[in-house]
């Protein structure tokens, strides 16, 4: 064999301090790391497709241009009222609840006796449940196996 | 030019002389910055009309992600090799790298797992140097856009060339002591 690795190893040297902890930081936070750049680049996608300048999608969800910066970078914690502004500016979906939990997530009270109708929720008459819904939701009810769409207004 | 340590004794890498990183952190540097590989996939944008990249459909947004995925996992992938050979399992690097077509038996190329494409082709590559068994010195990487490294732009003037440049600094350093190679 050609090579001398005790050679090798007397000539080299550790990483630097900053390589080091750039990789630890990757290793440490990969799996939010890479949602940050898939929806980082599904938004350069959404705005290349569509012609929306990052200036136009500032001024849509109400944030100044340096924060729409940092929710390009593919690195930001992004909260999810930054994402449920997004969505709804751009009508996208950048969070997708397993369909299992969707009807234990919602707020409102919702009525379950009611007949086919697109009611808003207050005009609807029946018995009250105490589950929770989240307004402007359609759900499927169990009594009735009928869609509706429920508003809070 | 330098030798860096990644996973002593497995792995090392070239650190070129006027770079701030060695070549493996540089790539996975690159490899995750979002900015990085969309401005590389829209320069080479004509290249994802190729057959073999049919599934990214065009999409240098997709592209761009496909990499930052596949490099996640090698890396950790990586880390967890060392990881295990440091607890006292066989290390397992040789197994991962496979030998490279072209100019020398003992360079060697690592691709990833996991591909992307009709034919499960990937982009990223990693360029080394086997030492001996079980360890590697990685000279180069980069993103291969084309089925061999002679049509791929960011390689084809830089692998082979590497490979040379990193030998004469091997001989010189007393690391080589077979005038053969």
């Amino acid at each position: 064999m050609g090579f001398n690795l005790k050679r090798l190893q007397e000539v080299a040297k550790p990483a630097s301090a900053k390589e080091q902890e750039e990789a630890k930081y990757r290793e440490e936070n990969r799996e939010w790391l890479l949602k940050s750049m898939q929806i980082a680049l599904y938004l350069e996608h959404v705005l290349r497709v569509r012609g929306i300048s990052k200036k136009q999608l500032a001024e849509m969800i109400d944030v100044t241009p340096a924060q729409v910066t940092k929710l390009f970078s593919g690195k930001e914690n992004l909260g999810l009222k930054t994402i449920a502004k997004i969505e709804k500016a751009l009508g996208v979906s950048l969070i997708c609840i397993p369909s299992e939990v969707r009807p234990y997530q919602f707020s409102v009270p919702i009525i379950t006796n009611i007949s086919v109708s697109n009611l808003p929720f207050k005009e609807a008459t029946g018995s009250i449940e105490s589950r929770r819904l989240f307004g402007g939701f359609s759900y499927m009810s169990r009594r009735h196996n009928k869609k509706h769409q429920l508003s809070l207004s | 030019m330098e030798i860096i340590e990644i996973y002593p004794p497995y792995l090392y890498a070239v650190q070129y002389d006027g770079e701030s990183r060695n070549e493996f952190h540089r790539l996975f540097h690159e490899w995750n910055d979002k900015e990085f590989l969309l401005s590389f996939f829209r320069e080479h944008i004509d290249f994802l009309d190729k057959d073999i990249w049919v599934d990214l459909e065009n999409n240098p947004e997709k592209a761009a992600f496909s990499v930052a995925f596949d490099a996640n996992r090698l890396e950790h992938f990586l880390e967890e090799l060392a990881d295990n050979a440091r607890k006292g399992i066989d290390p397992d690097f040789d197994n991962y790298f496979q030998p490279l077509d072209g100019k020398y038996l003992y360079s060697m190329e690592r691709i990833p797992v996991k591909g992307y494409g009709k034919n499960n082709h990937t982009f990223i590559r990693l360029y080394a140097i086997k030492i001996e068994q079980n360890c590697y010195l990685i000279v180069y990487g980069g993103l291969k856009l084309a089925k061999t490294i002679q049509e791929s732009p960011v390689l084809k003037d830089h692998v082979f060339a590497k490979i040379d440049w990193v030998l004469q600094y091997l001989k010189r350093e007393g690391i080589v002591d077979n005038e053969d190679l």
